[in-house]
């Protein structure tokens, strides 16, 4: 239980007679990299809303680090979230956007400069501390978003779809360093994608979801030791099988399902 | 501004109550060392900074509540338009009749006329505000100050900026109209209709030249420094 991150059990959303998520039950542990793999409008948006603490469920139990979500005296979970477009404030420079991440979790202001220079080391933008977000990049305002997510010690990290807006070279570099950045971190990540070839080269487990509502179809434990190569025919050949498992669940016309 | 001495020339010589340039700014001196001059425009522009501050404030309660609630929105917005609508001269014939000339009429029909334009531009502004960004800092856990002064403000502050020009510019017209309107004793109004009355043209030109005076400073010195200030994430960036 004190090793269990996030537990999520039973869970289930529903929008008044459309329901969105259905009996979901995982569990992650600390330190794991998770991805969430589903088709386009399964329901993962609702269940990141749900584990991200915004919205409560319409059924079921969610338990961080042992305590219980939505209840009366739940406290809402510190988590980092990096999402899909980076949601920077482009009138705050890389510094201030970090600065109020950590004022909302109450980090002691003390601690600021230290934590943002040693993130920000961690993901060589240190040198864009004190530059405006509209004068990066792609990919240094994305990574600064996953600085944003990190300096607050989050319990875990959400990342929904963080890759998908940037140009392939950038993504390939960013998956690469993720890896890293985890490694080093010990940090909980919670990564959504569509690519399968993604899902495999990042994560240590994939939760592959059926078509909407969305139920857990597989818990597919990703059989490659790391360091991890993008271009391991290995990674081609596990993406391969998900492929031909996920046919039939996603609707997409196969005729065999992995599970 | 220098284009238009030759044409204030060219009026004065064909119309017999329009004073000269070099007849007006000989009296400039005299005019702005006396003291009732600077407790005039003193007592006048309270009365604008008064009822702008109150405008300002309902306006905004206006706007937020209309945002958040959409039946709120529609009641509200009747009256919004109801008082967007109203002319202000006819505004000020009822605030003063109401309150019978007493400082408050000049203060609530400064507030009435420019409530609306806060309201309307800040209403505009919440609702084109980032939702991506709220719902950002409602996952980071930003407190509701921090929200509204990280994300809210920011998206709010062209649209605020933008009405609070035409309220201060409304703002006076609407206290001259006032103060003549409801007979003040004291103020640029009163002091302006006074002079008018009894034709003496020169002081009518020196209290013009002045309002002109007071309306750009505050335009220029005051509001386009503050959006300067506040925007300058923007040239920076």
């Amino acid at each position: 239980m004190t090793d269990s991150v996030l537990r999520v059990e039973d869970l289930g959303v529903s929008y008044g007679a459309s329901e969105a998520v259905r009996k979901l039950d995982f569990d992650i542990k600390r330190g794991e990299f998770v991805a969430i793999l589903g088709p386009s409008g399964c329901g993962k948006s609702s269940m990141l809303n749900v584990i991200s603490g915004l919205n409560a469920p319409s059924r079921g139990r969610v338990w961080v680090e042992g305590a219980k979500l939505f209840t009366a005296a739940s406290k809402a979970p510190r988590l980092g979230y990096v999402f899909q477009s980076h949601r920077l404030l482009p009138w705050r420079t890389v510094r201030q956007n970090l600065e109020i991440a950590l004022a909302a979790s109450s980090v002691p202001k003390a601690e600021w400069e230290a934590k943002i220079d040693e993130i920000l080391g961690i993901l060589h933008i240190r040198q864009f501390k004190d530059a405006w977000p509209m004068r990066l990049s792609g990919g240094q305002r994305q990574r600064v978003s996953i600085a944003r997510a990190l300096v607050v010690d989050p319990s875990y990290i959400l990342m929904d779809e963080p890759l998908s807006t940037l140009d392939e070279v950038t993504a390939r570099s960013l998956r690469q360093e993720l890896t890293g950045i985890v490694q080093r971190t010990g940090v909980t990540v919670i990564f959504v994608t569509h690519s399968i070839r993604e899902a495999v080269f990042l994560a240590d487990r994939i939760l592959i979801l059926s078509r909407g509502p969305a139920r857990l179809h597989e818990d597919f434990t990703v059989p490659l030791s790391r360091p991890r190569n993008y271009d391991d025919p290995r990674i081609s050949e596990i993406e391969g099988q998900i492929i031909a498992g996920v046919q039939a669940p996603w609707g997409l016309g196969g005729q065999r399902d992995v599970a | 501004m220098l284009l238009l001495i030759p044409l204030w020339y060219l009026a004065a010589a064909q119309a017999t109550f329009i004073e000269p340039p070099h007849a007006v700014l000989a009296a400039l001196p005299h005019f702005l060392s006396d003291p009732a001059t600077w407790s005039n425009i003193g007592l006048t522009m309270a009365r604008v900074v008064a009822g702008l501050s109150l405008g300002i404030v309902a306006g905004f309660v206006a706007a937020f509540v209309m945002s958040r609630s959409r039946f709120m929105g529609e009641v509200l917005g009747w009256y919004v338009i109801a008082a967007l609508r109203t002319p202000s001269a006819i505004a000020a014939i009822l605030a003063l009749a109401i309150f019978k000339g007493s400082e408050a009429g000049y203060v609530l029909v400064v507030a009435f006329i420019t409530f609306p334009y806060m309201a309307m531009g800040m209403r505009d502004g919440l609702n084109s505000a980032d939702r991506e960004l709220d719902e950002m800092s409602r996952i980071y856990h930003l407190g509701l100050l921090a929200q509204v002064r990280h994300v809210w403000a920011p998206f709010v502050a062209p649209y605020i900026f933008s009405a609070l020009r035409n309220a201060h510019a409304l703002a006076w017209k609407v206290i001259v109209v006032a103060e003549i309107f409801g007979a003040a004793r004291a103020g640029f109004g009163a002091k302006f209709e006074h002079a008018w009355e009894y034709m003496v043209m020169i002081e009518v030109h020196l209290w013009l030249l002045v309002f002109m005076a007071i309306v750009l400073i505050a335009e220029y010195g005051l509001i386009r420094t503050l959006e300067k200030y506040t925007f300058r994430w923007r040239k920076e960036a």
